[in-house]
This record gives C-alpha cells, sequence and structure tokens, in this order.
C-alpha cells in the first residue's frame, strides 16, 4: 500500500499541472477571494456608490444636507440638472438621482411631508440596498429635527392659543434651544444605534477566513479530484492490470491511492493555511488543537470523496464531468463561492450536504469563534463520517465497477 | 510447471475459452498463436490468477490457481501488450517501483536494477523518464519491469507490437537470452518467424478451442506441406491472370495459404516435383513467360495458415 502511495507521490511531484493546480491556482484565488471580503488589510474600502443630486429647492437646508452628504464615505456625490440625472441612471452610469423638489425647506420647517424623491436604476437594487442607511441616516436626521420642531410648534401654537403672547413666545424659544443643535448632540431623543462587532479576541478578519476555508475547501476538492481520477488512468494505460497480477491485493491499491491523495491533501491545506499566515497574519494559533483536527477530518473527507466518484465512472473523461458538476455544486450551496448568509433560508439548510458546509463552519470555529468544544466537535465528526462512508462506497464501487471487469 | 485442464471462461453471452487444456513443462517456450479475439489474453489472464475460469482447473507450479497464494503468484512475470508504465517516471523508478510491489528486498536492489537495465541495453538512460524514449526502448523497459522480480513464468502478450525490426531483432536477442536461462515462456505474437525460431510448442487457438499443438517440425507435418514454389513471371493481363487462378491447381494453393498476381505466385503444396511440373505445363500452355522459380521450406505462417484453414473448414 506504502509503495502505491510512495509512488504517486513522486509521479505527483513531477506533474506540474497537479502542483499548479493544488498550490499556485489556490494562493491566487485566496488572495482574490481575501481581497474581494476586505480581508487582506482588514480595512480594505469599497468604491463609494455615485448618486447624483438635482436641488430644485436651492436653500439652506437642501445645501446643509448635500454637503453632510458629501462628507459620507460611502456615497460619491454629483449636482446635477434634473434631466441629465435621470438620464444617467438610465444608461447606467449612476446608481440613483435623489431630487429635492422646490418647497423641500418650507414643508420640512412646516412640519409636512418634504416633497423630495429618489429614482434608482433597477438594475442596480442591491447597490441601493447597500447605500440606503448612508443617505437615509443623513437626510432623516435633518428631516426629522427641523420638521418635529415646526410640528411641535404648530400644536403649542393651535391647542394654546389662549395663552398670552409673551408664554407663548418663550415656549416657542423654549423649543428653538431644544431642537437646537447642541441640545441636539446631547439629546437621547436624537441618539443614533451604537453598533458595536462581538467577536471573542479583536481584529479577527472574518473575510479572510471565509476566503480562506472556503477556496481551501473548493480547491482540496478539486485536487481530490485529480488524484482519484488517477485509479482510472492506470485502468487505461494497463498499470492496474500489470499491478493485479503482483502480489498486491486490489484493495492495497485502491487504499494506497487515497494514501497518497490524503498526505498530498494535508499538504495543501498546511500550505495554503500558512500562506495566508505569512502573507495576510491569518491567526492560526487560536485554536491550533482545533485547527489541526479540521485539517485532518477535511482533508480525509475530501480525499474518501474524491475516490468514491472515481468509482463512478467507468472512464477518465466520465469521471472528469462528474467531478466539475458535484464540486461546483457543493461548493456553490456549501459557502465556498458565496458566503452562506447571502443564500436564501432553504439554500442555508440545503448547504449542509456538502462537504464545504462543515469544512468552512469548523475552520470559522478554530479561527475566530468562541464555542464550546462539543459545538465544534460536530464538524469534524461529520467530515470524518463523510470520509467513511464515501471510503465504504468507493472500496465497494471499485470492486463492483473496476476490479470485476478483470474477473 | 503450468497445468491448465479444460478450462472455459464466458464474458456475459460471449464464451472465450471452451474446454481449452494445455500444458507447459519446465523452462519450455510455449507460443500461442491465434486470430485476434480467439481468447489468447483471456488465457493468460487466467494463467496469471488475474480471473478465474467458469469451469477447468489451472495448476502452476503444482498450484491450484483458485487457491493461489502470494509465494505462488511471485513466480510470474507478465509483459502485458501495452506499455504499462509510468510515463513521467525514470526507467530506474519504474523498475524500483515494480520491484518493491513484488515485495523485493531493497538490499542489492540498484545493483539488481543495474543488471537488467545492462541487460536491456538501457543504463545510458537509466534518470531518463520514458515519456522520452523510442517505442522499441519502452518495449524493453516494458520486458524489464516483468523481470526484476527475476520470475520463474513469464507471459509475454504480443510484447514486440509496433516497433522496427532492429527493436525486434533486440528482444529476440532477449526472449533467447532469457529461453537459455531456462525461464518457464508462454509467449503471444502475430510475428510468426520469431515464434518458429524461439519456441519449443505452439499451439494454435480459435474461437476458445485449442485446434492443433506441437513442435513447429509436428504441426509441419500435420499441415502435409513440404515447401513453398515461388514463382516470378513476366506481367500478365488480369483477364488471364483470373483465368489461371480459377484452375484447380491453382485453387488448391490458394486454399492452403498461397498467393497469386499479376507477376508473381506463391504455390503450396505438399507434392513438390508433381506440383512444379504441373505449374510449368499450366503457365506454358498459356505463354506466360517464367521468370524466376524458388523452393523453399514452408514456414510457420504457411503452415499456421494452412492448418487454421484447413480445421476451420472441417
Amino acid at each position: 500500500m506504502w509503495e502505491i502511495a510512495k509512488k504517486d507521490l513522486l509521479l505527483f511531484r513531477k506533474d506540474k499541472k497537479a502542483l499548479f493546480l493544488s498550490f499556485l491556482l489556490p494562493i491566487v484565488l485566496i488572495s482574490l477571494f481575501a481581497a474581494i471580503y476586505g480581508g487582506v488589510d482588514g480595512k480594505a474600502k469599497s468604491k463609494p456608490q455615485q448618486i447624483s443630486i438635482c436641488d430644485q429647492d436651492n436653500t439652506s437646508l437642501s445645501a446643509e444636507i448635500i454637503s453632510n452628504l458629501r462628507n459620507e464615505p460611502a456615497l460619491e456625490i454629483e449636482l446635477i440638472d434634473f434631466e441629465e440625472g435621470k438620464k444617467k441612471v438610465l444608461s447606467g452610469k449612476r446608481t440613483a438621482l435623489l431630487c429635492f423638489y422646490s418647497g423641500f425647506a418650507d414643508s420640512v420647517n412646516q412640519g409636512k411631508i418634504a416633497p423630495m424623491e429618489l429614482f434608482f436604476d433597477d438594475a442596480k437594487k442591491m447597490e441601493i440596498g447597500l447605500m440606503q442607511k448612508a443617505l437615509m441616516s443623513n437626510i432623516m436626521r435633518f428631516v426629522g429635527e427641523k420638521g418635529g420642531k415646526a410640528h411641535v410648534k404648530s400644536f403649542i401654537n393651535q391647542k394654546y392659543s389662549d395663552l398670552p403672547e409673551e408664554i407663548l413666545d418663550e415656549i416657542n424659544r423654549d423649543i428653538d434651544v431644544e431642537f437646537s443643535d447642541e441640545a441636539s448632540t446631547n439629546s437621547s431623543f436624537n441618539s443614533e444605534l451604537t453598533v458595536t462587532a462581538l467577536s471573542i479576541q479583536e481584529n479577527i478578519r472574518w473575510g479572510l477566513i471565509q476566503a480562506v476555508a472556503g477556496t481551501l475547501i473548493m480547491m482540496l476538492l478539486f485536487s481530490m479530484a485529480g488524484m482519484g481520477n488517477s485509479i482510472l488512468q492506470e485502468k487505461e494505460n494497463g498499470t492496474l492490470k500489470r499491478i493485479l497480477f503482483s502480489t498486491l491485493s486490489p484493495y492495497s491499491f485502491l487504499f494506497g491511492k487515497m494514501l497518497s491523495a490524503y498526505l498530498v491533501a494535508l499538504i495543501q491545506i498546511s500550505v495554503l493555511l500558512l500562506f495566508s499566515y505569512f502573507v495576510f497574519g491569518l491567526n492560526l494559533f487560536f485554536n491550533p488543537f482545533g485547527l489541526i483536527i479540521m485539517v485532518l477530518s477535511t482533508a480525509f473527507a475530501a480525499t474518501a470523496f474524491g475516490t468514491f466518484i472515481a468509482t463512478l465512472g467507468s472512464t477518465q473523461k466520465q469521471v472528469e464531468s462528474i467531478y466539475t458538476i458535484v464540486i461546483i455544486l457543493m461548493s456553490a450551496i456549501g459557502g465556498s463561492m458565496i458566503p452562506l448568509f447571502l443564500m436564501p433560508d432553504f439554500l442555508q439548510k440545503a448547504a449542509m450536504v456538502s462537504i464545504n458546509y462543515w469544512a468552512i463552519q469548523g475552520f470559522y470555529d478554530v479561527l475566530g469563534r468562541d464555542n464550546s468544544w462539543m459545538e465544534f466537535l460536530i464538524k469534524p465528526l461529520v467530515l470524518f463520517g463523510f470520509g467513511l462512508i464515501s471510503s465504504f462506497f468507493a472500496a465497494y464501487f471499485f470492486h463492483r465497477r473496476i476490479y470485476k471487469e478483470y474477473k | 510447471m503450468i497445468d491448465v485442464r479444460n478450462i472455459s471462461k464466458s464474458y456475459g453471452e460471449i464464451k472465450a475459452l471452451k474446454s481449452l487444456s494445455l500444458h507447459i513443462k519446465k523452462g519450455e517456450f510455449y507460443s500461442l498463436l491465434g486470430p485476434n479475439g480467439a481468447g489468447k489474453t483471456t488465457c493468460i489472464n487466467l494463467m496469471g490468477g488475474l480471473m478465474l475460469p467458469d469451469s477447468g482447473e489451472i495448476f502452476l507450479d503444482g498450484t491450484d490457481i483458485k487457491t493461489i497464494k502470494k509465494q505462488t503468484k511471485a513466480k510470474i512475470g507478465i509483459v502485458p501488450q501495452e506499455i504499462a508504465l509510468y510515463n513521467d517516471l525514470s526507467a530506474r523508478e519504474n523498475l524500483l517501483f515494480w520491484a518493491k510491489i513484488h515485495r523485493i528486498s531493497a538490499h542489492g536492489l540498484n545493483e539488481k536494477i543495474d543488471a537488467i537495465l545492462n541487460f536491456m541495453d538501457l543504463a545510458d538512460r537509466s534518470n531518463q523518464a520514458i515519456s522520452s524514449f523510442s517505442g522499441g526502448m519502452k518495449r524493453r523497459i516494458n520486458i524489464a519491469a516483468a523481470l526484476v522480480h527475476n520470475p520463474d513464468i513469464l507471459f509475454f502478450d504480443e510484447p514486440t507490437v509496433g516497433i522496427d525490426p532492429q527493436s525486434r531483432a533486440f528482444i529476440y536477442s532477449i526472449f533467447k537470452a532469457l529461453k537459455d536461462e531456462g525461464k518457464t515462456i508462454l509467449y503471444t505474437s502475430h510475428y510468426l518467424e520469431e515464434v518458429e525460431k524461439l519456441s519449443d510448442r505452439i499451439g494454435i487457438i480459435d474461437h476458445g478451442e485449442m485446434l492443433m499443438e506441437g513442435s513447429f517440425e509436428e504441426l509441419k507435418k500435420k499441415s502435409g506441406l513440404k515447401e513453398s514454389i515461388s514463382i516470378r513471371f513476366a506481367n500478365i493481363e488480369d483477364k488471364l491472370m483470373q483465368l489461371l487462378k480459377n484452375t484447380p491447381l491453382i485453387q488448391s494453393s490458394l486454399a492452403l495459404g498461397g498467393s497469386f498476381s499479376n507477376e508473381k505466385c506463391e504455390f503450396i503444396g505438399n507434392k513438390r516435383s508433381e506440383d512444379l511440373s504441373q505449374i510449368v505445363r499450366l503457365f506454358a500452355d498459356h505463354a506466360v513467360l517464367i521468370h524466376q522459380i524458388d523452393i523453399q521450406p514452408v514456414d510457420l505462417e504457411q503452415v499456421y495458415l494452412c492448418l487454421t484453414r484447413t480445421l476451420r473448414s472441417s
């Protein structure tokens, strides 16, 4: 068995294409996904959304709102004519057009519905969703403040119109003081919701962890597919038949193949984790013992699964197609390509049938989450289970579909 | 050494072997001849213990193949039709792998491999990947891989397919050396000249049945053929060629594997003087100008063709 593994490792070392696919490509992909998820330096920012603003009101209030929006880093503001602004949105050059119609400031000051409108590119609904927070918090702060003051004043003047004029003036002055900027800053009514990210240690780069774990498991499955496919390669070039003529048992051949694939998987995972540690500063020492368990279990599940798929087909070409479909599907639903939280509920549940899901969740645990050992261990246990079941079926189909051909 | 008793093997509906028996003595060079699909490779697969017969028995060195042990399997070396090696590994790496697969001790293994590479005239290319080898060199290393564990029994399944005459001549010398070493060899090939020169005995199989078995001389005697008469003559027209081909004399030769063209006739018969005079008379009657007449003993190819045609028609 060891001789088969040793020979395969030697062949793997000499196969430049396999080395590229197993190490260089995953490194490139990890770097790419890490950049996408903002994990490279932990401060990566996305490109600001380009918004056109048409100020038909042209008052100090609208100017103040626009000035505040200009200071918002998530937005890039451009003042524009209404028709031109609409054209730019329709042509996809701008995400949205915000229009303050004339009478905007008056309506706000009178506590009425302020005439303003946001036009957006229907094809960019997602971007609108992302910039909504920056846009709305700014506008609503002003509208709420000015509109609120006007509304309170109007209510007091109408309700208590029989009060002496001096008292009403004093009340109005008090309202002005209460709604002034200084007062608003100290007011508990106007305080914004404080948002604090909770994690067991500071500066955990979840984007980087997602990029590393997701890419690592996807590329590992592709590598193991290549290793598994070598069983059929040996069948096609006649070396399997020659081996079966020797004193070696067919199962020693199969498990020798799995052993070499397992060793390659361990090396691949280790190299990719070390790359992420040295280049991106991924903390591998958050739970080192757990990390070792994850590496061993993920490698085992991927190896056994790759071997199992190889035994399903009759030719290399046939199996290559099966691999491509299965791995892409598993990676897509398992969270390798898209983070799970972005998926609908039913897909998040379906993800559990994939190796990717359990591996990614396990790596999240050992690289940053504060889970108990029991909560964590379920993930490597499921992966070992995947591995054992796949190994059983690999042996079954190897005997039934490949070895039996010679019988 | 190899005792095959009434073995039958089917693949689904196809009967690959039908109650085939053969016995190969220790140190004997036995060739199995037959057309493609005759059952030669199945026979080798069964004798090598790769598969089991549906019925019948096979004994290798006295051991029933059904209860074959690792020690008995280690006595077998097989050279398959295809180059069953790892292209990206060097000749030495390939041989080391096959030696270890046969559980050969590492002690002195490098020296053994050096000796085999020398024997195969591949010592100077030992560290090069075999993907860079010529067809003939690949065939030689394919044979070498079957010799690394020094087996007593060798199965060669068409080991010289697709190589140039020089390489074939070299491989022929390897077979001769192995035969002289006393190896028991089962050999299949479509190159009957090699078979004729190397074989102690020859078995002819077709449709999974042993048609005939014996030494070349025995087979020649059974065929009744003695010599072939090769006649070269001035080019004749197609019409005349057809006329001559349809005569009973030429028809009988064609039935035994002879040939007839516009300028050459390969006549096969079993009564030399009588045949020769009849041919000369036939050609003279039709005013065909004879240029040259050669009389040679029949070779294995002619005997094989004659026997298979006769046996098939009967």
